[in-house]
This record gives structure tokens, sequence and C-alpha cells, in this order.
């Protein structure tokens, strides 16, 4: 991204003032020719967040003042991962530390929350040298881990090593808790947070860890109990089961789990046991496998708590299953085109318009551009009758429910010409075309999806569709824009970054978007540059 | 081995309902032969019954002086894993070493490790407390399950026992080793060995007894107090508050007997060819045994020879053995729920005799013998209650059979017409209604150009009947008639039908009352139902490589069906 380095940097300064900036010092700081790499930068409230990794420090750019302020934040050594935590405005930088060099003393891995309001920054001592971060949506857990693939650059490293974070408590001896998974051979592929469910009639709050052929349960809520490894296969099964989604229903304490290369989803239901011993489980999954046709692809919960069932659709099938996780009870509804992602939203058909529960039944990746209309009400009786097929210009990359506009965004897969979007009216099932003269891969909608922002790159104009009315526009920057980033906040406001290694960007007003209201800033990453060592 | 095959037992009806009805509840029928002989051999079953020529099936009266039948052809009743207790049902899993324990109210599953190989499991009749034989370990666990979960223990047992019988009273249990089991293996060792296990919470024990000759059956008094192990040498009798330790129990012989002749005015009327079913040399006294019966309150055993007119009763008490000929082979004997009276079919005469108990034996004034007159009847059922009998054949392709009133002394007679041969039936526990399992002809039924009659003949199906109107309600199904059940309350029956190669896994949930029938859709095919009471819900055990269980409100039809429940046996903790 750039190829700045200090000793550079202090080179140009040197010919102006004359320094002599003499090549190759045996003992100067390596800092200085380190590259100037940044991660980032990182939305979390008005504030935008980069990472200096050789310098571990973090830059805190506030772009809701009139004259950007910025802030400067020291990080565990060897950052490797930056990310807004959920639920609040701060910013998690996870450090992998220092095994230790001539001069450098080792030091451990670091989680660090940085507020960007300016409150002083927290320091999870996190251990080892982990590459991955998951919390859970309100932000008040993070499990630190290895990536599936993930190195340590340490002699030795454990794969199934876990670190338990409460961001919402302040770092102690107990926060964060290390802890090793158990394994039956993987490591974990990626963790996931249920919502509260209610175990014991107490609320909980679960991570669960996917990892090859089985899942780990850990209660957060009491973080020291022992994990629960449930298998999803028998020892002599050679499947190569992986769990990649899972679907929480809190009012039944169930979690459904869905895996490659297996054709049932797993409902595992947590059962209360009693125990005398207060740091044993109080509950135990029960496993259940619920056949769900050939390589189920997606699948959401339809149906109030009373009669909860699951809606599972697979890749090349062309049907959708209804599977009452109760009975074990499978209803197949034949669809016209194939489906493997499942969108649910509520709103008015052509036939009624009364807004009920429904679901949109699409492929990407296949070649297949049409849709399907689910209508979640009758499905037993009406099956087939409750599907209404939608042909669309081009097959579909994503789509977005867009509930307050009665509408439905689907991006298509750009091409050479651009990229299309089109709005499906959910309520008339009609479709209207976008095109964009630009690919929309980098299109954002703004926190409260009034506005879509696009800003292709190497582009000077940020384009716009207000969602209100669907009406496009666009505004024209003094500098071509590598990426737009929407703030949220009471007062939106839109970044568009620039191609500057010190640091450019202009700063647009989400609500009305337009040049003369555009403030651009530069530089504001060589500050504290130079702050630290000195050659 | 000619001489085994021979042998064959099944229990008096009074034990089959004391057993089964109140207790296990349901009617689990596994279908095979126990006639064995020229059917197919002792502990299988013909797909194909005895129906050899269709042109044979009549409507009309039968000139039995024809017709050389076969053996009737019982069908034994037994019970397959898994085993349904008050609430929790149990399944062994032998390669695993575990029996899962699953509520059939959550379906929450417990998984528990038992002995090296559990592979026979029994429930005691009504209570959540479950019996298994590891195989490999020579133990039996005993699992009894509460809502704060399952208490184990282990005691050892014979060597190769793969049988369970379980005390009405649930305090004992007998485990033995039976051959007639599918796939019993005989090793080294005796046959004559069981252990007695003394069920208690406080401390299950165990001990060894020597018995006779190769055990067929485990019979219980009514009180739970005494068992009657039958063998091929006889019966032996266990008290148990007698049995303090290792002991030999000595057999009361069926066969020392002394031949009570009984005059037999107002026998058969010498129409009927009875070469087949004549009675041998009633002085005969080699000849075994091949059906002992034991009346509720344990003082007698009624035996009979298969082929023979005589019957024998043996007081357990005092050992005496008194002969009882009738002059004709009886090919079918069952006694009443009360244990007043048995019912013996001579089917070469066509003949019911009722025969009090002792008395009959003694006074032959006191038989009563009803002619069946224009029928051909060699099996007897009686309902729970003892107030109905049905006669019926599964020697001939007979579509009817015949009702019999009990309760007055003309026991009168109801011809019932049938659509189909009858292979087997089952009272419901109420004695209201019957299930009645039909034969089908070789062939196909969707070959194209036979008419309707050729194609109900080739088809499989089953009956019900209604006591009261005499209404008979012929149900074709797309398999073979499986195990199945009649729930305690005799409101519900569950058929199972599987057919691999066409892809049939169905449960049918039939009214008893009003003959509706709700054919369920399985995700796998149906191995084994049962019923667990205290939840009024059926279960279906499934064909699964990770174990299946579904589970049917009998009243509502409501479905949960647990799939996978071996993979909580992996769960870590």
């Amino acid at each position: 991204m750039n190829s700045l380095t200090r000793r550079g940097f202090l080179s140009s300064l040197a010919a102006l003032a004359a320094l002599a900036a003499a090549p190759g010092c045996a003992d100067r700081d390596a800092l200085l020719d380190a590259p100037f790499t940044q991660l980032g930068p990182i939305a979390a409230g008005q504030s935008l967040t980069w990472i200096d990794t050789a310098a571990a420090t973090a830059r805190v750019v506030d772009v809701s003042r009139a004259t950007l302020s910025t802030r400067t934040v020291t990080v565990g050594l060897d950052p490797v991962l930056s990310l807004a935590r959920n639920g609040a405005d701060e910013v998690l930088v996870l450090s992998r530390g220092s095994r230790g060099e001539p001069g450098i003393a080792p030091t451990p891995g670091t989680l660090t929350a940085i507020p960007t309001g300016g409150a002083a920054a927290r320091t999870y001592v996190v251990g080892s040298p982990f590459n991955a971060v998951s919390q859970t949506d309100d932000g008040r857990y993070a499990v630190v881990h290895y990536q599936p693939s993930g190195t340590s650059g340490r002699l030795l490293f454990n794969p199934n090593e876990i670190a338990i974070v409460d961001l919402a408590a302040p770092p102690s001896e107990t926060n964060p808790r290390r802890r090793t998974v158990r394994s039956f051979g993987g490591v974990p592929n990626a963790v996931r947070f249920s919502p509260t469910m209610t175990i014991q009639g107490t609320p909980r709050r679960l991570a669960v860890v996917l990892s090859d052929a089985y899942v780990t349960l850990l209660d957060l809520t009491n973080p020291t109990r022992p994990e629960i490894t449930v298998r999803l296969t028998l020892p002599e099964d050679t499947r190569a089961i992986r769990p990649t989604q899972l679907v929480f229903d809190p009012e039944r304490s169930t979690i459904y789990a869905r895996a490659e290369a297996s054709n049932d989803v797993y409902a595992l239901q947590l059962v209360d046991v009693t125990t005398a011993d207060a740091s044993a489980n109080d509950f135990r999954p029960s496993v259940n496998q619920l056949a769900a046709g050939r390589n189920p692809s997606d699948m959401a919960l339809i149906g109030d708590a009373g009669a909860r069932r699951l809606l599972v659709v697979s890749p090349g099938s062309r049907d959708a299953r209804v599977i009452d996780a109760r009975a074990n009870t499978t209803l197949t509804v034949p669809l016209d085109a194939p489906a493997n992602r499942i969108l649910l939203f509520t709103a008015g058909s052509p036939r009624d318009a009364t807004p009920t529960p429904r679901a949109l039944l699409y492929a990407t990746g296949l070649l297949t551009s049409a849709v399907s209309f689910l209508e979640l009400a009758d499905l037993d009786t009406r099956r087939g009758q409750n599907v209404e097929t939608v042909q669309l210009a081009r097959t579909v990359n994503n789509a977005l429910a867009l509930p307050e506009r009665g509408a439905l965004m689907i991006d298509h897969p750009s091409t050479g010409n651009g990229g299309q979007l089109s709005l499906l009216d959910l309520t008339r099932r009609t479709v209207s075309p976008i095109f964009a003269e630009v690919p929309l891969e980098g299109a954002r909608f703004d926190s409260d999806r009034q506005r879509l922002w696009v800003a292709p790159r190497g582009s000077t104009r940020v384009g716009y569709i207000t969602l209100s009315n669907f009406s496009p526009g666009e505004v024209r920057l003094d500098a071509p824009v590598t990426a737009v980033i929407p703030l949220g906040g009471t007062t939106p406001r839109v970044v568009a970054l620039h191609d500057d290694a010190s640091g450019a960007l202009t700063v647009l007003d989400a609500t009305e978007p337009q040049r003369n209201t555009a403030r651009s800033v530069r530089g504001f990453l060589l500050a504290s540059f130079l702050d630290g060592r000195t050659p | 081995m000619a001489r085994l095959l021979l042998w064959a037992l099944r229990m008096s009806p009074s034990w089959k309902y004391l057993l089964t009805v109140p207790l296990l509840v349901v009617a689990s029928a596994a279908l095979h032969a126990c006639g064995a002989d020229a059917a197919g051999g002792a502990g299988s079953y013909d797909p194909e019954p005895p129906v050899r020529d269709a042109a044979a099936r009549t409507d009309a009266a039968v000139d039995s002086s024809v017709i050389v039948p076969p053996p009737e052809v019982e069908e034994r009743r037994t019970f397959q894993t898994p085993q349904a207790g008050g609430r929790w049902v149990y399944v062994a899993n032998p390669t695993r070493d575990t029996v899962a324990v699953i509520d059939s109210r959550t379906l929450a599953i417990e998984t528990l490790e038992a002995g090296d190989g559990p592979t026979y499991l029994a429930t005691v009749p009504g209570r959540d407390t479950a019996l298994v034989v590891n195989v490999n370990s020579n133990t039996l666990t005993i699992l009894r399950t509460t809502e704060r979960g399952t208490v184990r223990s282990n005691v050892p047992v014979v060597p190769g026992a793969n049988a369970i019988a379980i005390a009405p009273d649930g305090r004992h249990a007998v485990i033995y080793f039976d051959a007639s089991v599918r796939g019993a293996t005989v090793n080294t060792g005796s046959f004559q060995d069981l252990t007695l296990v003394t069920l208690d919470e406080a401390g299950d024990s165990a001990v060894q007894l020597s018995v006779g000759f190769r055990t067929l059956d485990v019979l219980f008094s009514a009180d739970g107090a005494s068992a009657f192990v039958v063998t091929e040498d006889g019966i032996s009798i266990l008290r148990f508050r007698e049995i303090t330790g290792p002991t030999l129990v000595p057999n009361i012989s069926l066969e020392a007997t002394s031949i009570v002749p009984v005059t037999m005015d107002g026998g058969a009327d010498g129409s009927v060819d009875a070469s087949a079913d004549a009675s041998p040399d009633a002085a005969d006294l080699t000849a075994p045994a091949r059906d002992v019966s034991i009346t509720p309150d344990g003082r007698y055993a009624v035996a009979r020879v298969e082929g023979t007119g005589t019957l024998r009763l043996v007081d357990l008490n005092t050992r005496a053995i008194t002969a009882l000929d009738l002059g004709s082979a009886v090919t079918d004997l069952d006694i009443a729920p009360s244990g007043a009276y048995a019912l013996a079919v001579l089917r070469a005469r066509s003949e019911v005799v009722r025969i009090p108990l002792p008395m009959g034996f003694t006074d032959a004034t006191t038989l009563r013998r009803t002619a069946v007159t224009g029928e051909f009847v060699g099996s007897v059922t009686l309902s729970p209650e003892g107030s109905r009998a049905l006669l019926y054949t599964t020697a001939l392709p007979l579509e009817r059979m015949t009702l019999m009133d009990l309760t007055t002394e003309a026991a009168p007679l109801t011809i019932v017409r049938l659509r189909k041969p009858v292979r087997a039936m089952a009272f419901a526990p109420d004695g209201r209604t019957a299930l009645v399992v039909h034969a089908r002809t070789p062939g196909d039924p969707a070959q194209a150009g036979i008419d309707l009659e050729t194609q109900i003949d080739r088809s499989y199906g089953y009956s019900l009947f209604d006591v009261a109107t005499r209404f008979a309600k012929l149900q074709l199904t797309p398999a073979e008639v499986g195990p199945f059940a009649i729930v305690p309350d005799g409101s519900a029956s569950f058929v199972l039908l599987r057919d691999d190669a066409r892809l049939v896994a169905q449960a049918q949930r039939v009214s008893m009352r009003n003959f509706v029938i709700d054919t369920i859709q399985l995700g796998s095919p149906p191995l084994s139902v049962g019923a667990v009471p205290g939840t009024a819900r059926a279960f279906i055990g499934q064909d699964h490589p990770e174990g299946r269980i579904t589970f049917v409100d009998w009243n509502t039809g409501a479905l949960q069906s647990l799939t996978g429940f071996e993979l909580n046996s992996r769960v870590v903790d």
C-alpha cells in the first residue's frame, strides 16, 4: 500500500535541511528501515483509525470536527489485525507481540481496545501470537484464536489455544481467560456467538468454535466451565464434514449447524442437566440430524416460536425444504429455479398487500437469473402455489432487503462495461435496473441505509443512489478515490479516501453530499511520524 | 437337531397379556414363524406363506377330508430394540458399549457406558428400568432412570446369555441362552446354566443356577414369586424366596406320565381324513411336549405335543402329571387369562374343546365341545379378557375366521368373512378390536390385465376387525406388514412397512376406534415399534447409521424424530 519508510522520509527532509542521511549505521533502529505499512482504516463512530504496524501505533482521525484531529495510541508489537468493536465506538487491534530480539525484550500478544472518543485504551494481554478475532454482535465478548492456516512465528504453538476477552470489563488476571479447546485433530476454523439463550432459566451467551467434523461450545457466562465438544460424524465416517453456518433458536435453546459435505442439518438442543458441581456445565447438547436434501447451502428459521421450522435450500436443487425440527418431517416445495441463498423479509405481494413473512430464494454463482418468492404462510397446504418466479436480466451476486423501502436491492456481477443493480419491488415484484459505468464491488451503504455509495477506484467522482426515491447522484472531488467509507452517528458522513501514503481524505455530508461542503485533508498520517526512537 | 427344530414354544395367552398388555403395553410383533417344521424352520419367517394355490381359496365351507394341510403356523411376538420403559426409551449400541437413554417427552438423550458389548436389552414393564446383557463381558447392566438421571449397576451373568425374562413385579429377572434367538451361536459351555438376578435399588445381586437341558422359555407366576423355566427336560421351578445361592434346580419331567383315558363321546363323525392330524398312540411317552403354558397362579402347566391329541397337566406343586387324550391332534392350545380353562383346537374335526382346569383332565363330562361346522380352524387366539376367541387357520388360504363368544355356555359362533387369508392376528388389549395380518399369493399385484381379486390376493395387507359389530376392514399395503404395536388402551395401533427396493419406509397409525389409517412417511426404513405409556407415544426405531427414532403421539399423530443419537455418545463435556 505504501512504499514510504521513515528513513526515506528523513532523507527527504535531510535534503532540505542538509541533514546527513548516512546510510546503514550498524546499530540504528530497525524501525527506520521498516516499511510504512498501515492496517485500516477502521471506521468507528466518527473516526477512522490506521495502524502503523512497524511503529505499533494507532492513529485515530476524528472527522467530526471542522478541523480533523489526530491522536496516536500505542498498541502491542506486531499488530496483525484491526477491526471495529461491535456496538461501541472502539477499534480493536490484535498484536502478536515479540518473541524477543537483540535489544527487544519478548512481549506477549495483546488485544488493544481503543475508544475513538479519546478515552484511554485498554490492553488485554492474550499471551500467544494469535491472528484472528471473533466477537459477539454486541461487542461484549471477543474470542482471540488462530486462523486454520495461520502460523505463529514461534518455535511451538498450540493452534487450539484461544483467549476469551470480556471487552466490557477492564483487563485483569482473569480477563482475558486463556484456554485450549478440546480437539479431535482439527483446529478452529471460525468462532460464532449465540444471542442470549436461556439455560437453567438464566440468560447465557455461548461461543461456538467451528472445526472440521466437530463444534465446541463455550459458556461465556461461565468461562471457567469446561467446553463441550460435539462430533458431527462418527469416527469411521471419512467425510470431510466442515461446519460453516449456525442458526440459533433462543426460544427453543437450539443451535442448528450446517456443514459442508453433509446432507443433514445438525440440531443441537441445549438440555438442562442437574449437577451439584458448580464448576461443571449445567446443560448438555442433544444432537439431532435433519435430512436436508443434497448439499444444503443456506438455512433460516421461519415461523414463530410455537411453530418454528427451518427453511433450507441446496445448490442444484429445484426445491426448497421446510423442516420441522421437532418432528424431523420435511415439506418439499418445488421451485422453477435452483437457489442457494435465502433472504427473509416481510412485505405484501401482488395478490395480497398485507405484509407477511416471505422469503426470497436466489442463487449466487450459478447460471440462473431467476429468483423465487416464497410466501411462508400456509405452505403445508399450498406448497408450489406459494412460489412466484421473477426473471432478472442477469445473475445475482448479492441481495439486500430494504424493507423500509419495500424493495430488494440485487447486486449483479460486474462486467467489463460496469456494474448493475436491480431494485426489486417486493410488493409488485417488478424489477428496475440501475446501470453503472463502473464496477460496483466497492459500493457501500451508509449506516442508516439512506444511500448507496460507490467510489470506483481511480475515479475522482463519488456516486450514490438515494434509496428513498432511487435517484442517483454524484460528487466530483479533487483527487482520485480509492475507497468510500460511510460513518454513522447523528451527523452521518462519508469519507472518500485518496491514494496518498501520508494520508488524504475528503469528508462529505452524507445527507446532502455536495462538493462545496466537502472538506479535504492530507498528511495526517505523518503526525507523530517521527515520535519514538530516532536514528 | 431335528428334534430341536421340532420344538417350539409360545406363551399361554394369559401370560401373553400379563406380560405384554398391561406391562409392556403393546403387542410389538416381529413376524416370524414359530411353528417351525415344514414352514421354514424355527425362528424364521417365510415371506411367502403357505398359500399354495390361489384357486384353493374359497369362501365356501371346507371339506377337510380332501385337503391334507400343513401344520398351523403361529407367529411369535418378539421385542426388538429399542425398548421402552414408562417414559424413557433405551437403545443398546454394542459397537460403542453404550446405551442411549431417550426421554420420550423432551427427546433429550443420555448416553451411558454399559459393559463390553451391550446387545440384548429388555425393560421392566411399566418402569424406567432397563437390563442389558453385555455379551463380551458376561455381565448385565441395570439402568434405572429418573428425572435426576440414570443410575447403573452391574452383575455377572452366565456366558453366552442372550435372553432376558423379567418377572411381572419387576423384582427378579432370569438371564439365559435362547438358541432360537436369531444369530445365537453355540459356544463351549453348558446349555443348562442361567442367572437369576434380584433387582433391588439398594443393591442388585445375581446367582447362577443349573436347570434342565436347553432353556426354551421362562414363565412367571402372576405374583412374581416364582419362575418356570421350560426346558427340553421339563420344567424347572425357581421359588425366588428359597434361592439363596448357586444351586441345582431339578426338573419336573413332562414325559413321565400316566395316561388317563377319556371317553371321546361326541367326537368326530369320521368325515375328515385325519391322517395328518390323527392322534398317535396315547401310550407313546417319548413324544416331547411341544407347547407349554402355565396358569397365572403358577399351580399348573399344560403341555401339548404337535401332531398328537394328548395334553398333559402338570401339578407344579405335587409334580403329578395327568394326561388327556382328545382323540385328534391338538393343533393349538391357549389358556384363558383367568387360568380357569384351556381351549384346544382339533383341526381335523374343526372342533374346539373347552377344558376346565384342572377338572377337565379327570372328569370328561366337564369338557365342552364346540363344532365349527363347515369351517376349517386350526388356531385360536383369545381376547385379553377371555370373553372372545378367534378361530382360524394359517395352513390354507381361507379368507375367513370364526368369532367364538365365550361368555355363554353355548359359545355361539359367528363366521367373519375376510378378503385375504390369515397369517397372524392379535387382539387389542381392550379386546374390542383385532388386527389380522394377511398372507398373499406370489405375483405382482400391479401386473397388467389381472382382475381386482387377483390384485388383492397378490398384495400385502392387514384387516381390522371390530368385535361388537363384526365389521372388518381390509387395508392393502405397499410392503410386507412388519412389526406392529397396539397401544395399551387399545385406541390405536402402529404397523411398520418396509421395502428397501421400492423405497417404502412407512408407519401406519391406525385408529382402532374408527379404523381410519394415517400413513407416516419415515426418513429411514423402520425396524421396530413400541409404546411409551408414560407419554402416550409410540416409538419407531429406524435403520440409520447414526441412529434414528421417531416418536408418534398416538392420540394426535404429532411426530418427533431423533436422528444421530449415536453422536450423542460422542459429546465430550
